[in-house]
């Protein structure tokens, strides 16, 4: 494992994200809890890529993490969960797969341009699975909290 | 003037009748004053990107906590429409249309912590509505901050993909480019052609940098300029309203980030057809 590329990977991306996090206007009090979150998924996003991991797994297991704990953080902090969530899931956009999907759809490369666009398309259903699985669970729970509140009414 | 006094009449009526069948409180205020604030507050989350679960659960709570009796909300991306049984039993409909649709986590913040406010304890709607305005008035992030965040964020997505130091500094002053671009083109301006503008002066001006900047590639520069401009909220939002059950709103708000990644990629396309060959 290429422990510099890690390090070097997260910089920029951490940087990159604390402009993004002011762009989409996250607050200033909950900005460093949603730093965390986007840290938690850049990291996981680069040791998978470094083991050489699927990336459906890779963008599974980097969505579903900070998910969690974007839940527990809006419930800790009162807050909804969105504010955590946008800057978490954004360093998993595939942005150099479109990028090159796009470029090689104008060069007319079909080939190349296949390639990156189904591999575009399995990112972004890693990330979706991810996301139904730990929404689901939460929604889960809290209708089970909510009969359970009722029925010992 | 007719329509007040029919309204009047009938509150009263209800009063006299209910204060004896139930105990629930009889609020002071016209509930259309009330509505009206509330169906404020519901768009102004729209407006400011929330998903349409969060829209309906908000105003479905507000209403019941202003002593509504039945709530229907119906909401989707652009508009937000209630039915309500008021405290006296008179029916009231309102419906809002929303103009615009932007991204500001803190605005859906500030909105959230008013109406758990309100939830608790109901207070007057005139006063409530101004508080409203004066959040939505606020910018909490000077244009200043902006640029200097969107140079950031362009740079450090240009190195994060592979790029080297150079190719991240030309990034992050595209990137300041395409924030000078969305900062101050006028509202009215149709989304989609700012867009479609904004992607195309960021695709030449990636090629124009890389003729004459020694160690650059355009690739790395404009995947971390396109970062800036991918619909991320709205991908995120749809998302959560598909799984949610809000198929409608989901699906338009999916078709709506798809169409905009393809404008992104259209525009950027063009400035590398027409200036790609020629540096």
């Amino acid at each position: 494992m290429n422990w510099g590329q890690i390090v070097y990977g997260t910089v920029a991306c951490f940087v990159a994200l604390l402009g993004i996090a002011i762009i989409f206007d996250v607050p200033p009090k909950k900005l460093p809890w949603a730093m965390l979150g986007s840290l938690i998924s850049c990291v996981i996003m680069l040791i998978g890529d470094q083991l050489g991991i699927d990336p459906l797994i890779t963008n599974m297991a980097a969505t579903a993490l900070p998910c969690v704990y974007c839940e527990i953080m809006a419930r800790v902090l009162k807050t909804p969960t969105t504010i955590f969530m946008i800057p978490a899931l954004l360093p998993l956009v595939p942005g150099s797969r479109l990028y090159y999907t796009m470029f090689y759809l104008f060069s007319g490369e079909q080939q190349l341009f296949m390639e990156n666009m189904l591999a575009a398309v399995k990112i972004c259903t890693g990330i979706a699975m991810a996301i139904i699985v730990v929404t689901g669970a939460v929604r889960w729970i809290e209708a089970g909290k909510r009969q359970r509140a009722q029925n010992a009414r | 003037m007719c329509y007040t006094f029919v309204v009047e009449i009938s509150f009263s009526e209800g009063e006299l009748s209910m204060t004896e069948q139930i105990s629930s409180t009889v609020l002071p205020y016209d509930y259309d004053d009330v509505l009206d604030t509330i169906l404020d507050i519901g768009c102004r989350l729209l407006e400011a990107g929330a998903e349409v679960r969060r829209v309906e659960d908000t105003v479905e709570r507000l209403c019941f906590a202003y002593g509504a009796h039945d709530v229907d909300v119906f909401s989707i991306v652009v508009l937000v429409g209630v039915t309500v049984e008021g405290p006296n039993g008179d029916h009231y409909t309102q419906i809002r249309k929303v103009g615009s649709i932007g991204n500001s986590l803190v605005r859906i913040e500030k909105l959230n912590a008013l109406s758990r406010r309100l939830c608790a304890c109901p207070e007057d709607p005139w006063e409530v509505k101004d508080e409203v305005k004066r959040i939505c008035a606020k910018k909490t992030y000077s244009d200043f901050l902006m640029l200097i965040s969107a140079a950031i964020a362009a740079g450090g997505f240009a190195m994060f993909f592979g790029g080297s130091w150079t190719d991240g500094l030309v990034a992050a002053i595209i990137g300041v480019l395409i924030m000078v671009l969305s900062l101050y083109t006028p509202a009215k301006v149709n989304g989609t052609l700012k867009t479609f503008v904004t992607a195309f002066v960021a695709g030449a001006a990636a090629l124009g940098a890389c003729a004459f900047v020694p160690n650059t590639s355009p690739g790395e520069i404009m995947i971390g300029t396109i970062m800036l401009m991918i619909p991320g909220l709205a991908l995120g939002t749809s998302l959560r309203d598909l799984f949610g059950g809000d198929m409608v709103s989901g699906l338009l708000r999916f078709v709506q980030a798809s169409f905009t990644a393809a404008i992104i990629a259209a525009g950027y396309g063009l400035a590398w057809l027409t200036f790609g060959g020629v540096l």
